[in-house]
């Protein structure tokens, strides 16, 4: 290739293909796929149509005597993301994997008194927890593990 | 037409300018693996189940060997240390840009996408690219001539970094009316968007905010803050033009925006909140002609 060729390559035909890449692929195409990936994405984040009513899905220690213990992200999943945790926790349930989940944080989780891991769906209105109204819609138990301080 | 976009996209740029966005950049994404050494390393230990390949990974239907991506993990934070000193630039440039993508992707092929180095992967694909390498490097001492240097060679990559900035924004902006349509500008998806997201943090055994739960009290706070947040998203075009007052304009109000959603979701985005990420919309070179920075490189100085 001439210098001249390589020159005007670098200087005109470059830039705009950066340009195109970016107004096509980094956007006009996830706009129009709304398909969530990396590094393209619609940034969906915020956006659900939430309801004051919405179920969580997650991982709970239950002592003998009833009381119910939070399992962090790291236990639940064995990560520090509490999106991925609780994304991993869904996935088990609608994979029917819930079994396998619940062994995998026993396996993470070092308890100080015996009960049992619990991986549950609950659903809260959310606006009111805040109001101080914690009771749970409904609860639903979809694994559970025996756990041994 | 095309004049008018020759106009905006070869605007000329000393070549510091370009090799400043270079440092800021690549030690922001160099630290950012360092803080979440952790997350990147335990990443690898994740179940085989998990795997659901994302971006340039979608083929992977199985997790690579823990040594492999261990390796190349640690490949990146030093080729990170590389780039932003522009040592080898021509080849370094291209490799840690493309290494972050992989890293960054890896980490995300598991289920989840979450969206914090999107746009950073972005940026350093431009400046990895391009001629960011020409000015403020290690290896042999810059002349003045290609410090100074002002050509639109080192604008372009510019402007495409601040499109960039721009489309993720108003992409951000149309999710949200899309989806949540009315409701999201009355107020009333951003108030349970807020009292869930908390809430779910609270079930998760994660670190909350207790603010943001406090807010969800006072309804009439939502509306404004809704309508706020779409001008700041879909109005983050105006940074596009090339005048200060805008840019400005736009830089603190969507930094302000990510303060309110830390203060609100205890949800840190942290490449706006360094500001790193509007860095490409200034003159950024002139920080080296700040007394502290001189102070500090005056005994060897690169400049």
């Amino acid at each position: 290739m001439e210098p001249t060729t390589v020159c005007y390559v670098n200087h005109r035909v470059k830039p705009y293909i950066f340009l195109a890449a970016s107004a096509i692929l980094v956007g006009l195409v996830p706009m129009i796929n709304q398909h969530d990936s990396f590094p393209l994405s619609p940034y969906p984040m915020f956006s659900s149509r939430r309801t004051t009513t919405e179920s969580v899905d997650t991982a709970v220690f239950v002592t003998e005597s009833g009381s119910i213990f939070r399992l962090n992200p790291e236990v639940i999943a064995g990560t520090d993301e509490v999106i991925s945790a609780a994304q991993t926790v869904s996935l088990s349930i609608a994979n029917g994997t819930t079994a396998q989940l619940c062994a995998e944080i026993r396996g993470r989780f070092d308890a100080e008194t015996d009960g049992q891991i619990e991986v549950v769906t609950e659903v809260f209105d959310a606006v009111n927890w805040y109001a101080d109204d914690k009771s749970p819609i409904s609860r639903t138990v979809h694994a559970t593990c025996q756990e041994k301080s | 037409m095309t004049r008018l976009l020759d106009q905006w996209l070869f605007r000329a740029a000393p070549s510091s300018r370009l090799a400043t966005l270079r440092i800021l950049c690549g030690l922001y994404a160099t630290i950012f693996l360092v803080v979440r050494a952790e997350s990147f390393w335990t990443t690898a230990d994740l179940p085989a189940r998990q795997v659901e390949g994302v971006g340039v990974l979608w083929f992977l239907d199985s997790p690579l060997s823990a040594s492999v991506f261990h390796f190349a993990f640690l490949l990146t934070i030093v080729l990170g240390v590389a780039f932003t000193l522009g040592w080898q630039f021509r080849l370094i440039g291209p490799m840690f840009s493309l290494l972050f993508l992989f890293v960054a992707t890896y980490r995300l092929s598991f289920g989840h996408v979450i969206h914090t180095e999107h746009l950073i992967a972005l940026h350093l694909l431009v400046l990895g690219f391009t001629q960011s390498g020409d000015a403020l490097f290690l290896g042999r001492r810059n002349t003045a001539d290609a410090t100074g240097r002002h050509s639109p060679i080192y604008g372009w990559p510019i402007q495409i970094m601040i499109l960039l900035t721009v489309i993720t924004y108003v992409l951000a902006g149309i999710s949200k009316v899309q989806h949540g349509g009315w409701d999201w500008l009355t107020g009333d998806v951003l108030r349970n968007q807020v009292a869930y997201d908390n809430l779910r943090k609270e079930l998760l055994g994660s670190q909350h905010s207790p603010f943001g739960g406090w807010l969800v009290r006072f309804g009439w706070l939502f509306p404004p803050a809704a309508i706020a947040t779409s001008i700041v998203e879909i109005g983050a075009f105006v940074a596009l033009a090339n005048q200060q007052r805008l840019r400005w304009a736009f830089a603190l109000s969507a930094w302000a925006f990510h303060v309110g959603v830390v203060l609100t979701m205890a949800i840190s985005f942290p490449y706006p909140l360094s500001f790193v990420a509007y860095a490409p919309l200034f003159a950024v070179e002139d920080i080296w002609s700040t007394k502290l920075v001189t102070r500090l490189l005056r005994r060897k100085t690169y400049l």
